[in-house]
């Protein structure tokens, strides 16, 4: 019974997958394609690592380790790319649109120690 | 035309080698035994009893080559000095970069140290059980410190609790070779009680866990100490020679 | 069944080695080396070598890249970031 739950999460997981590698391939520009990718993927690993959790309950602890693993790294690395892309490709956005909340923590000088 | 229809070409390609690279690794979840021939690792599993490590190729590292295990530690030792002689410098001084404050990385790298350097301990602790050891676990915890440093360019690392741990397991690893020496005759030998009764057990296998965590602690503060001379030679303020 | 595997890794290895040397930009053909440590910690484990795939895995894979992308940033003039 355990398994047919594995199974059914580890389709589920492999789904969000392609659906993200489609997304990666078809969208229009580099905000939109870490979009699909990251969110994608974090969900589809999540699911992936219930799934074996339901093949293998005795490595539960080893897996809670991995999926908090996951879910620091994979937000934290997709916000940085997107606000380096911002701010190195979509300057004329805030150029012309006038609102910026990210200006205020543009403070990139160097001081000497 | 010609740009669109490479660009196809490249896609084509790309998925192709991740369908190979996914297909491979499904093969290697199927797969569980592969037929082993008669050969020298048969001999060294079956001289695997007198150490009494789950883990066949510690006793292999750590007690039938010890002696080379001792070589490649001294050749880490020679790679930090050569790097800190180089690198580092006192008339050098770093400049202090403004990094951009984001919250998100500063708590989240700090969240993510602690999994990281558990998980390094826990390599190196079961290096007797699982696969992994004092270098490897090491290494993990270089990276840690790699991905601190990376956050926050101004941290600093307080050298004088590394210098202080790195030769005093140096010290450690050559004083075990010479108490064994001693005691049973034989470098590096297992002096420790490690009955075969216990073996797949957290504390077993005499003195190469010792090893190991000793390994472990010098190989960590060294890579550190390396990443550290490599990250901050980007921020070095230009001195006019004298 | 291993043997297709293997095969299929030791394709993957190669294409993205020719990826990683053909290609213009060095930043590319670094993470492409990335990939082939990818593909060199499966052959390990299939090989029955866990050790050496996880070294591999943490050395050919985390610092090395790390290293080569620092050794980039240290030596290369970054254009569009001046103007």
């Amino acid at each position: 019974m355990l398994s047919i739950l594995g199974y059914i999460l580890g389709f589920l997981g492999v789904i969000l997958f392609f659906i993200s590698g489609i997304g990666l391939l078809r969208m229009p520009d580099t905000l939109t394609r870490m979009q699909a990718a990251t969110k994608a993927s974090t969900l589809g690993s999540l699911f992936v690592i219930l799934g074996v959790a339901c093949f293998e309950p005795q490595w539960t602890f080893k897996l809670v380790v991995l999926s908090i693993f996951l879910l620091i790294t994979n937000p934290i690395s997709s916000s940085l790319l997107a606000m380096t892309t911002y701010k190195r490709f979509y300057k004329h956005v805030y150029n012309t649109s006038g609102a910026d909340a990210l200006k205020t923590a543009d403070t990139n000088k160097e001081e000497e120690l | 035309m010609n740009l669109k229809k490479e660009f196809r070409l490249k896609h084509i390609v790309l998925s192709l080698l991740s369908s190979a690279l996914m297909l491979s690794i499904l093969g290697l979840l199927s797969h569980v035994k592969t037929n082993l021939h008669k050969t020298v690792g048969d001999i060294v599993l079956s001289l695997n009893m007198q150490t009494a490590t789950a883990n066949a190729v510690t006793s292999v590292v750590t007690f039938f080559r010890g002696i080379d295990t001792v070589g490649e530690v001294t050749v880490l030792f020679l790679a930090t000095t050569g790097i800190a002689l180089m690198l580092s410098s006192t008339q050098r001084t770093y400049k202090k970069v403004v990094h951009q404050e984001s919250f998100i990385l500063d708590i989240g790298s700090k969240m993510l140290l602690n999994v990281i350097v558990l998980f390094g301990v826990y390599v190196i602790v079961h290096g007797h059980l699982s696969p992994g050891g004092g270098f490897q676990g090491g290494v993990v915890i270089a990276t840690a410190f790699l991905l601190l440093f990376l956050a926050n360019p101004n941290m600093k690392l307080k050298h004088s609790i590394l210098t202080l741990g790195e030769s005093l397991s140096g010290a450690a690893y050559v004083l075990i070779a010479i108490i064994s020496l001693f005691k049973i005759n034989i470098l590096l030998g297992n002096f420790l009680p490690h009955p075969v009764s216990q073996i797949g057990e957290l504390v077993s296998g005499g003195i190469i866990p010792i090893i190991y965590i000793i390994v472990g602690i010098k190989v960590g503060s060294e890579m550190s100490v390396i990443v550290e001379y490599f990250v901050k030679e980007d921020y070095l303020k230009e001195v006019p020679h004298a | 069944m291993i043997g297709i595997t293997i095969l299929f890794t030791f394709l993957a290895i190669l294409s993205v080695a020719f990826y990683a040397i053909l290609s213009k930009d060095i930043t590319q053909s670094v993470i492409l080396f990335m990939g082939v440590g990818l593909g060199s910690v499966v052959l390990f484990f299939i090989f029955q070598a866990p050790d050496v795939a996880l070294t591999e895995a943490v050395i050919g894979t985390g610092l090395s890249t790390a290293v080569f992308l620092l050794g980039i940033r240290h030596t290369s003039i970054d254009k569009e970031m001046e103007s």
